[in-house]
């Protein structure tokens, strides 16, 4: 009953949200419903550590270590970003006088969808049918197209158009792989017994190599796409860019690594069978950072970076996972949580310069504002850091559980690569602090009018700091979960 | 029932052809709604030998052909009938379709055992309707990558989903009906979203011309 429950009571949230009238009852509707899923997801997580893996509607639904430790991380981003909407979402339609009417109309589908989206990312993680898998995937990015193109511009109505054509022609490619997967193993393990991916495992060894490889490589081209992996990246810097803050939030912190999900558990089963597929997502993953970084180097406006910058570290993830084995799985893991809380705090400071500065995006129009913005620069100085993988933030565990995994496995070049770009990092995180925050304020920018976010917004930011700093510093704190996650 | 698939197959490939290069959007719609016809006639002559097939191609006529086209045929009656003009010319489309559908056919036919997971989809007719399914998809990624117009990009990815559904006869016959729909019911709000996002780009620039989307940055 309890995974069933955790599906959906997220789409409970969404009907009583879509049923209360006026659009701070409604933020507080969302913002309940989010607590009592979190809460949900974590005595969810507390009984598969204690108990095992939880099974329901016949097997359709298996919550293992994986399963579980991404349900939290779900709920926990999801309520975080309940509250920092709670302050972000009214307070968008002052900046916006013009289209105030539009915004207003278009409020209440944002605060009802965003929990059906939650409810299809939990759909994903806890799914155990390979097609069904996909189908979840797809329902995510369906449910948050119109999430992406809320302001309803000129620029959010084409990020929109792009993000859902291009991840749905992406992901058919993962479509063919799943069906392919399937019906090489039904005649091992009949036509219903076959969909299970719990099941799939069993027989990996009987599904002929070419059809394990071809069906391998679509899925990692589907999932790999959605996931924004390069060279299938070109939809994330609009989509991240355009989307309201705290859908950026979301994109980059966990509709990003969901993915990742359908990924492990294919790498899993035929990963030991086929160690050529390893080295292919390890040099994926490489290819990735390098991109990524890059890309990030080169950008002026402050969330283009922070996508860019997403891209990057997604590579260290297939950097990790490529490494194989029980730490490669681990660190990749680690390294998600930890990404999720720093990208979803990163993208929530980004709002909130946006938000104080009445919509400016430019880095080269910012400067100073450390002075107007204390709770806000702390917070963005602390992502940054943990981005960069320096202590005590959780970025550093996770950085250097990737580190650890590819020396072990002896990659010694993508750990190169990984390490030389973990300073490209560096460097255009400690730019955008020291652009954005300290200096002079340049011309442009009245800083009269600038003010420190509503409370909601800075209770948002400061938990998924305190979040962040709790995993650096006590990094066994979610070993019980990993460690499961590893062993799946 | 072979030479009767064969036909509907080629047949299928003409209608995509049909849908691609019609400058009208009315007519590409109709070779649209004929192809979904012929796939809800192909899936059922795969039903005479597997029954559970039935629902398959009720589910496909009332998804593909219904649904998808009622969808379709609102957005085309609410803009212009003409379509932008496309990057590739009618010849250039031809022969790249043409191409696209002996490059299936090859390519099923001499590496079958490498395409085909069960002793089954190695043999005929389900060879010739998985290289029929490549084919679509092919030239539903051809429309999306020459085609300006938004709605020929919306019909260029139905051709993909016709495609990935087709193939499922021959690769995954015993598949639960339910997961079926949820695939199904996937498209057909995919595409929804899609024109809700296009009406909103002829709002603000005139056209469904996607190589003035930067236009829409103001």
């Amino acid at each position: 009953m309890l995974p069933i429950a955790v599906l959906a009571l997220p789409l409970l949230t969404a009907a009583a949200v879509w049923l209360t009238r006026g659009v701070r009852v409604r933020a507080w509707v969302w913002v309940a419903g989010s607590a009592v899923s979190l809460v949900l997801a974590a005595v969810q997580a507390s009984r598969v550590v204690s108990d095992g893996p939880i099974t329901a509607l016949g097997g359709e639904l298996l919550v293992d270590g994986l399963a579980a430790l991404m349900a939290l991380l779900v709920g926990f981003l999801a309520f975080a970003c309940a509250v920092y909407a709670a302050g972000y979402l009214p307070g968008v339609h002052p900046l916006e006088a013009s289209r105030r009417e539009v915004l207003e109309r278009r409020t209440p589908m944002f605060q009802a969808l965003f929990p059906v989206l939650q409810a299809t990312l939990l759909w994903v993680v806890m799914t155990n049918n390979i097609v069904l898998l996909w189908v979840a995937l797809e329902a995510t990015t369906l449910a948050s197209a119109l999430l992406v193109s809320f302001y309803w511009d000129g620029r959010a109505i084409e990020a929109g158009y792009k993000y859902l054509l291009l991840l749905t022609v992406g992901i058919t490619a993962a479509f063919f792989g799943c069906v392919l997967l399937y019906s090489a193993a039904a005649p091992h393990l009949g036509s219903h017994s076959a969909l299970l991916i719990s099941n799939l495992r069993n027989v990996a060894d009987k599904i002929p190599r070419d059809i394990a490889v071809l069906a391998t490589v679509l899925l990692l081209i589907g999932f790999g796409t959605k996931a924004g992996l390069a060279p299938f990246h070109p939809w994330v810097a609009d989509a991240y860019a355009e989307a309201p803050a705290v859908m950026s939030a979301f994109l980059g912190s966990v509709i990003s690594k969901v993915p990742f999900i359908g990924i492990i558990r294919v790498w899993q089963i035929m990963g030991p069978q086929h160690p050529e597929l390893n080295t292919l997502l390890l040099w994926l993953g490489a290819f990735t950072i390098v991109v990524g970084g890059f890309l990030a180097l080169a950008q002026d406006e402050l969330k283009r970076m922070h996508a860019y910058s997403s891209v990057a570290q997604y590579g260290y993830v297939a950097l990790a996972l490529g490494t194989g084995g029980y730490l490669g799985y681990y660190a990749a893991a680690l390294f998600m949580v930890s990404h999720a809380l720093t990208k979803g705090l990163l993208f929530f400071t980004a709002g909130s310069v946006i938000y104080a500065t009445k919509g400016q995006r430019s880095m080269s129009a910012l400067g100073g504002l450390g002075k107007r913005l204390p709770v806000t620069a702390a917070c963005s100085l602390a992502g940054a850091l943990s981005l960069a993988g320096l202590p005590p933030f959780s970025g550093f565990a996770g950085k250097a559980a990737v580190v650890f995994a590819a020396a072990t496995a002896a990659q010694w070049v993508p750990l190169g690569i990984a390490v030389a770009m973990s300073l490209i990092t560096m460097a255009y995180m400690i730019g955008m602090t020291q652009r954005v925050f300290r200096g002079a304020a340049p011309a442009g920018l009245e800083m009269d009018t600038v003010h420190e976010v509503p409370a909601t917004m800075r209770v948002a930011m400061m938990l998924l700091a305190a979040a962040m700093l709790a995993v650096g510093l006590l990094p066994g704190l979610l070993d019980p979960l990993l460690d499961l996650a590893a062993r799946t | 029932m072979e030479p009767v698939i064969r036909t509907l197959s080629l047949a299928m490939i003409l209608t995509s052809f049909v849908a691609v290069e019609s400058r009208s959007m009315r007519r590409a719609l109709y070779a649209y709604m004929g192809q979904a016809l012929l796939m809800v006639a192909v899936i059922g002559c795969f039903a005479t030998d597997h029954e559970a097939l039935a629902l398959w191609a009720a589910t496909a006529f009332v998804t593909k052909f219904a649904l998808i086209s009622w969808l379709l045929f609102r957005a085309v009656a609410r803009g212009d009938d003409q379509e932008c003009p496309p990057r590739a010319g009618p010849v250039t489309s031809a022969v790249v379709i043409g191409a696209l559908a002996i490059a299936a056919y090859a390519l099923v036919h001499r590496n079958v055992a490498f395409l085909a997971p069960t002793p089954t989809a190695e043999m005929e007719p389900y060879r010739t309707n998985v290289a029929v399914a490549l084919t679509l998809v092919a030239v539903g990624i051809y429309a999306i990558v020459t085609r300006r117009d938004a709605l020929k990009v919306v019909l260029g990815v139905c051709l993909i989903e016709n495609g990935a559904h087709l193939s499922l006869v021959s690769l995954a016959t015993t598949m639960h009906e339910t997961v079926l729909i949820g695939v199904v019911t996937d498209v057909v709000l995919a595409v929804f979203l899609l024109l809700i996002l296009i009406r909103g780009i002829e709002e603000r620039i005139g056209s469904r011309d996607t190589s003035r989307l930067t236009l829409l940055r103001g």
